[in-house]
């Protein structure tokens, strides 16, 4: 038989009807109606209207926005931050979360008046780099003092939208033992803030494979530590605070078993167990004290 | 009458989920090409599925990119990427829709490799089920467009492929239809 015959034949045997005996099958009835063009042409006109509607009421809602942003931190939030009690500490440990380092080998130390050098580089519109600045100043206030720090949100049209943060822009850190240098490079808005300029710029390179997983590889925060480890994207999960204001999220920090406590003191004592390693374990008040030295020797720096 | 018939002659090509004496690879290709196609579209997204289901479990926490909107990893870790409040990954619903679309299409090879006429019903329950997909691919779409303002490419290729099962669901059921109404 040849294939002609046999797509005729398969024709045929798809209408029901043996060869010779086209269209001897009555119409079939055993389809519900909703399987018929009506159902199906209804389920059409439906999804359309879900699409359409989705859109008008998506066009409608402005993004939101705090009015506390640009403004200095609430009383209390900022104390409870980076004066967390030893216990605290203590009790959260690692908060059950990874060290964010990975280290770098053979390049060349990072020094600056004779002190380590800390590098971000982040964006205010980045919720990760929203999250990861609770921990850094957490960290790095138990080694020096923040002065100018401001409230911040993330983008209110990104994931996790309006993460209640703060900026680096406009601070200044001063520490007898780190030196902090820090460039938020968008606004909240994605518009352009800060250039990369000296060492911020030249740490840059190392935002790149091999030194850095290819799948998070150019994004942001970059934390750059003294050109010994670097760490890209935050410790935690932004959702773990989305939604919470800064009050709320000082609040739970109080509170070791709390998840935001976990969360950003747990990325905290991992940060600060890594500088402790650069600093030469000074000064020895923060880095003798729980569970630094436990985290310490877990971190994996150059 | 003429009319019908010839219209269903012309929409052969693409319903032909019945029989044939089909024996070589490259005939029995040729008697359900339409089945053919969604079954192997079905294998591809589900394949996919899984990778993105290793991804969300992989616990990997993303970073901001600064070169644009391509972002697989914040699409994948954030609150839309579960179903509902539960940890189960928007991912498994997925994989869940291209078995049953994959297993709807591989009964119609069978049938049609096997000589036998496909039941009235299988043809228009895929043409149904393509557009159960096809709402929830919008939903995504929307999700990444107007929530996240972040793509994942790995994600629209998955909305591809179930937009591609559309099409081809949508050819074939309106030759179904042709051929009924010829019929009567």
């Amino acid at each position: 038989m040849g294939r002609q015959a046999r797509r005729r034949q398969a024709r045929q045997h798809q209408r029901g009807g043996r060869p010779g005996a086209r269209g001897s099958r009555p119409r079939a009835n055993s389809t519900p109606w909703w399987l018929g063009p009506w159902g199906i042409g209804g389920a059409v006109v439906i999804i359309a209207a879900i699409v359409v509607i989705l859109i008008v009421v998506e066009n409608k809602q402005s993004p939101s926005s705090s009015t506390a942003i640009g403004s200095p931190p609430p009383p209390g939030v900022l104390s409870v931050l980076t004066k967390p009690s030893g216990a605290t500490l203590g009790s959260v440990g690692s908060g059950g979360y990874p060290s964010p380092w990975k280290a770098l080998k053979g390049q060349k130390v990072l020094t600056s008046h004779g002190k380590p050098v800390f590098v971000y580089t982040g964006a205010e519109y980045c919720p990760y780099c929203a999250a990861e600045r609770w921990s850094m100043i957490s960290a790095l206030s138990r080694f020096g003092t923040f002065k100018g720090l401001r409230l911040m949100q993330s983008s209110s049209t990104d994931v996790y939208a309006d993460t209640d943060t703060f900026t680096f822009l406009h601070s200044t850190y001063s520490s007898p033992y780190i030196t902090f240098l820090h460039a938020e490079i968008q606004d909240r808005n994605r518009n352009p803030l800060q250039n990369l300029t000296g060492m911020v710029a030249a740490v840059q390179k190392y935002d790149n494979p091999p030194y850095v997983s290819s799948t998070v590889a150019g994004g942001i925060p970059f934390l750059d530590l003294n050109n010994q480890a670097v760490a890209v994207s935050s410790g935690y999960l932004p959702s773990v605070i989305n939604g919470l204001s800064w009050k709320q999220i000082a609040a739970q920090l109080n509170n070791p078993s709390s998840p935001v406590a976990k969360a950003i003191l747990g990325n905290a004592n991992w940060i600060t167990a890594s500088i402790c390693k650069t600093t030469g374990n000074k000064p020895a008040s923060v880095c003798s004290m729980a569970p630094i030295p436990s985290l310490e020797k877990k971190v994996n720096i150059g | 009458m003429k009319q019908p018939a010839k219209a269903a002659a012309s929409a052969a090509p693409l319903q032909t989920d019945a029989t044939s004496a089909a024996r070589s690879p490259r005939d029995l290709l040729a008697v359900a090409p339409a089945a053919w196609a969604l079954l192997v579209l079905a294998l591809i997204g589900l394949g996919i599925s899984i990778f993105l289901t290793g991804e969300h479990y992989a616990g990997v926490i993303p970073a901001c990119q600064k070169t644009g909107p391509i972002n697989c990893g914040a699409v994948l870790t954030s609150s839309y990427s579960t179903v509902g409040n539960t940890n189960i990954p928007i991912t498994v619903p997925g994989m869940l829709w291209f078995i049953v679309s994959g297993g709807l299409a591989a009964a119609a090879v069978v049938f049609a490799v096997k000589r036998q006429p496909a039941p009235e019903w299988l043809v228009p329950l895929h043409m149904v089920w393509s557009l159960v997909g096809l709402a929830f691919v919008l939903y995504l779409i929307y999700v990444e467009a107007f929530r996240l303002h972040e793509v994942c490419e790995w994600c629209s290729g998955v909305h591809l492929l179930v937009i591609l099962t559309v099409v081809v669901a949508t050819v074939r059921y309106s030759g179904f239809l042709r051929d009924r109404y010829a019929r009567t």
